[in-house]
């Protein structure tokens, strides 16, 4: 019976990792060794030529030594998830805050009055509303994201309106100045409409040229 | 049958091995046999190209291992499929199945 742990001790290069987990290792390579060096005696192999075969399993011990410690160090700083949604989606998100902070106050109040100003602002706003949903969607798709990851990313934006909207609607019910028009639900609704569903829709929309070409790009990969 | 290239195989191993796991935990050495014996050959882990992959789906966080006594009354590290390499599994068998779709669609690959 050959001793494998040592033909594995004798040959493998120290790996530089936790002691504990390069014990396991080199016992769990040691026990495929004898698993396949049994395997060919069963064959019928000789004892020489079932060890052959089973040591001709690594050509290369410090190519393995070398693959197996990139393989046990932790892959990047960023999770999969981090690159192909949260990213994709604060980048979204950070534009429509800028665009929400910043319209109402590079635009002079007197335009917020005008009932003239009221089209081209709002399709101004859902066209930007277009892009960030397509920005979230293309960046997430460039970072490999699968469909749900892309339309997620897209619509990421959603995530300030919805707190914004929870937050403004909890205060004119209960706070210290309340608005008895908040507390009632056809006003709620509306609101939900102008500030949720339709810039929903509009980053929904933005995404799906990304969405559409999910295929192609995979295929091509 | 011919073999696959080195670029396909490398892509592949992966689902391979999830595949595999899908059924049952099992050791190193099963998983290349079992690999090994459902694809006639064509798909061929050694102990070089499989450990490396294993321990990377294990960091992944798609497989566990644990160690176990087999039936011989040997020590062996078992590795079985966890919730995200389930998911993985499913995600991989889509990506796969339409990448082939769409060589299917290019070269007629189900006619030749």
């Amino acid at each position: 019976m050959r001793d494998w742990s040592s033909v594995v001790r004798s040959r493998l290069i120290a790996l530089g990792i936790e002691a504990e987990r390069e014990e396991q290792i080199r016992a769990e390579l040691a026990g495929h060794l004898e698993d396949a060096y049994a395997d060919a005696i069963r064959r019928g192999c000789t004892e020489e030529d079932a060890a052959a075969r089973a040591l001709a399993q690594v050509p290369d011990w410090t190519r393995l030594a070398d693959a197996i410690r990139r393989a046990d160090q932790k892959e990047g700083p960023m999770s999969p998830d981090a690159k192909t949604l949260w990213l994709p989606g604060m980048a979204a998100l950070g534009c429509a805050a800028a665009v929400m902070l910043g319209v109402p106050r590079l635009l002079p109040a007197s335009l917020w009055l005008d009932p003239r100003a009221t089209m081209p602002m709002t399709a101004g706003l859902l066209l930007s509303y277009l892009a960030f949903g397509a920005l979230g969607a293309s960046l997430s798709r460039r970072a490999g994201g699968g469909i749900a990851a892309r339309l997620a990313a897209g619509i990421f934006p959603l995530a300030l309106h919805v707190s914004i909207f929870v937050t403004v609607v909890v205060a004119a019910m209960f706070g210290d100045r309340r608005s008895p028009e908040a507390i009632q639900i056809n006003f709620q609704l509306r609101a939900a409409l102008i500030f949720i569903v339709i810039p929903g829709v509009a980053l929904a929309v933005g995404t799906l040229p990304f969405l559409r070409d999910g295929a192609k790009t995979r295929a091509s990969a | 049958m011919a073999s696959l290239s080195h670029s396909i195989k490398r892509g592949s191993a992966e689902l391979a091995i999830l595949m595999v796991l899908k059924d049952q935990p099992l050791h190193g050495y099963e998983i290349a046999r079992r690999i090994e014996q459902d694809t006639a050959g064509v798909l061929h882990f050694t102990l070089a190209s499989l450990y490396p992959l294993l321990y990377r789906m294990e960091k992944r966080g798609w497989t566990r291992g644990a160690w176990e006594t087999t039936s011989g009354g040997v020590k062996r590290r078992c590795y079985s499929l966890t919730a995200a390499g389930l998911k993985q599994l499913a995600a991989s068998r889509r990506e796969w199945s339409v990448f082939f779709r769409a060589l299917d669609r290019l070269g007629g690959l189900s006619r030749a």
